[in-house]
């Protein structure tokens, strides 16, 4: 026999009252799950889609045009490759696989193409501090974006949209978009010559439906050395993670680049972000109308079981409680509501999340274990605080009154 | 008690006095009886007696020990280990067994639950009712009840009883086993009891008769 065992007690004898006391915290703690689990699958599954998409900063040197943001590096004026080092070495977070490009309009046959120079996978490997931050070593994901068995779990099936990166390319060879191919009437393993170089064509891309499918891309550095413009690029392709754009990251970028101008897809990354702003801003008005509302439920709760005790308090007082056992004893009450509360309301926000997010929010969403441990420490902390000045009353309650009242 | 008083402030201000300047001294193993009208300040004095209700004035010795100025701490260990109480509407916790109900009582000075079990099964043998400690006490009948207040009441040895009308509620046969179990507890066991009663008769098994008027010791 403890306090354990009377307050154990006490709640079963009262089941329908427990129910009302659980439902209020239950209905919480849901709510806020349910939120926070559809919000948090909804920001993996958007930056997974921007992943796929490619790239969404672009660098590109002052005076260069952004009216279309997929072909502004054509034609653009240059600036140094050291750019790149510059970027990499400001350990900025949420930078990630980093394309530097050159690109120009050459004619084949009087035919018009964008060359692309840019560099292969296997020469980032020889650079620790490019490969260190990604620079087209990997395949995908930009730092905030789950890994590529998430994109499975997350439904992104579809091999046209993964990102593809070249891993080895020679001074000699080229890879050719797929409509650049089908206009140059190429196979792989053809020749083409560009102003007087001749390319092996290594590879046909698979069409993409981007301006990626007219592009012929060759080695960054044999781009460079056949159009004379050494040491330079045109423009710099960024994945950069969604919530450190939203956290200032141009702007931090800008710093480090003065003379350049950098850009983001706007629209997307934008819509993104205030989609995110506004998840966050409604789990918190959320949470704080829980705190309340649950509070003040859970106190009255507590107001009514205490009155209806009175005659326990007076006896556990007249058999030798102290003040501070009867208090302790109705906030351990507390503490088991929301113990219960927290592990109820984690399971049905989290099944309500499921079930309504494909509906609502055209999301998969999956369970967060993390947001157990939250989920009863959040329930825990609102029962304990509805309950202290109930219990506090009902710790300083004279027995003698209690009794005379009976 | 020396000079004890204990005062009321009613809401339109005017103060009521329910002891006025009590003086008594109770020895060890007294059977005291404390009668008189309803409102002339039994129950005040029986709980302010017992720790539960403080004096306005006065003071308050227990084997030597004051209780008067005690802090809640003291005044709760004091109940605990000194005073058992049988009341007249029983007091039981509703959601707990015969057994539990002494168990409980009992925890506060033995953590070990298979000696609480121990010792409230000798004392539900002591008021005869083994055979209801599973029983609820809604499934008990008032005598019964009244039994198993009287077995907490003794489950930390107290050196004394204090008992509120304990046959209010009861017949007149069952009124007559309570009666016989405090004597017995008193002649027995050597623990000092103090009753208060409406009932004359009641009051001629005391040893010691206090009778009350008007907040007043007249007798």
């Amino acid at each position: 026999m403890n306090i354990l065992h009377l307050v154990w007690r006490e709640l079963w004898h009262r089941k329908s009252r427990l129910i009302s006391g659980l439902t209020t915290i239950i209905l919480g703690i849901a709510v806020i799950i349910g939120i926070r689990t559809v919000t948090t699958s909804s920001e993996k599954a958007v930056a997974v889609k921007l992943d796929n998409l490619g790239a969404n900063i672009l660098v590109l040197p002052q005076g260069a045009s952004t009216d279309d943001y997929y072909t502004a590096d054509i034609d653009a004026p240059t600036f140094p490759e050291g750019y790149v080092e510059r970027i990499v070495s400001s350990s900025l977070q949420g930078v990630d696989n980093l394309s530097p490009k050159l690109s120009r309009r050459v004619k084949i046959g009087g035919s018009s193409f964008v060359l692309t120079g840019i560099l292969p996978a296997n020469e980032v490997a020889a650079k620790p501090l490019w490969q260190s931050s990604g620079i087209m070593g990997n395949e995908i994901a930009a730092s905030c974006a789950p890994s590529n068995s998430q994109n499975q779990s997350l439904g992104f099936k579809d091999e046209r949209l993964q990102r593809k990166t070249i891993d080895s390319l020679g001074s000699g060879d080229c890879y050719l978009g797929f409509i650049a191919a089908q206009r140059l009437s190429a196979n792989e393993g053809s020749r083409i010559t560009i102003r007087n170089k001749e390319f092996t064509v290594s590879k046909i891309l698979p069409e993409t439906g981007t301006v990626d499918d007219g592009r012929i891309f060759a080695h960054l550095h044999s781009v460079q050395n056949l159009l004379g413009i050494e040491n330079q690029l045109s423009a710099i392709e960024i994945m950069g993670c969604c919530n450190a754009i939203s956290d200032g990251l141009l702007g931090k970028m800008r710093n480090i680049l003065p003379d350049t101008r950098i850009t983001t897809i706007g629209q997307i990354v934008s819509t993104q972000i205030e989609t995110n702003r506004m998840m966050n801003n409604v789990s918190l008005i959320f949470l704080v109308i829980i705190l309340l509302v649950g509070g003040v439920s859970i106190g009255n709760y507590m107001w009514a079981n205490v009155n209806e005790r009175k005659k326990e308090i007076g006896t556990y007082r007249m058999i030798g409680f102290t003040k501070s056992g009867i208090y302790m004893m109705l906030l351990f009450k507390a503490v088991i509501l929301g113990f219960f509360g927290g592990i109820a309301g984690y399971i049905i926000g989290t099944l309500s999340g499921a079930f309504l997010g494909p509906q609502f929010a055209g999301v998969t969403v999956q369970p967060i274990p993390i947001l157990l441990p939250l989920s009863i420490l959040l329930a825990i902390t609102i029962s304990v605080l509805g309950s202290l000045l109930p219990a506090s009353v009902a710790a300083r309650m004279e027995p003698y009154s209690i009794m005379q009242e009976e | 008690m020396q000079n004890l008083t204990k005062q009321y402030r009613h809401r339109n201000g005017t103060v009521i006095d329910a002891l006025s300047d009590i003086s008594v001294k109770i020895e060890a193993g007294q059977f005291v009886t404390i009668t008189g009208p309803s409102g002339s300040g039994k129950s005040t004095l029986l709980f302010t007696m017992g720790g539960l209700l403080r004096p306005s004035s006065g003071s308050i010795l227990f084997n030597g020990q004051s209780l008067h100025s005690a802090d809640d701490k003291t005044l709760s260990e004091f109940r605990k280990l000194h005073i058992g109480y049988v009341m007249q509407n029983f007091f039981l916790v509703p959601y707990l067994t015969t057994e539990e109900n002494v168990m409980v009582a009992v925890s506060l000075s033995q953590k070990q639950v298979c000696k609480q079990k121990e010792i409230a099964w000798n004392l539900l043998k002591l008021v005869g009712l083994t055979d209801r400690a599973e029983h609820y006490p809604r499934e008990l009948s008032s005598g019964q009840q009244q039994r198993v207040a009287i077995a907490r009441a003794l489950a930390n040895s107290p050196s004394v009883i204090l008992a509120d009308e304990p046959t209010g509620n009861l017949d007149p046969e069952l009124s007559a086993e309570i009666f016989t179990l405090l004597k017995e507890l008193n002649t027995k066991k050597g623990i000092t009891i103090i009753m208060v009663t409406h009932s004359p008769e009641a009051a001629k098994i005391g040893t010691t008769r206090i009778h009350l008027r008007n907040g007043h010791i007249i007798e």
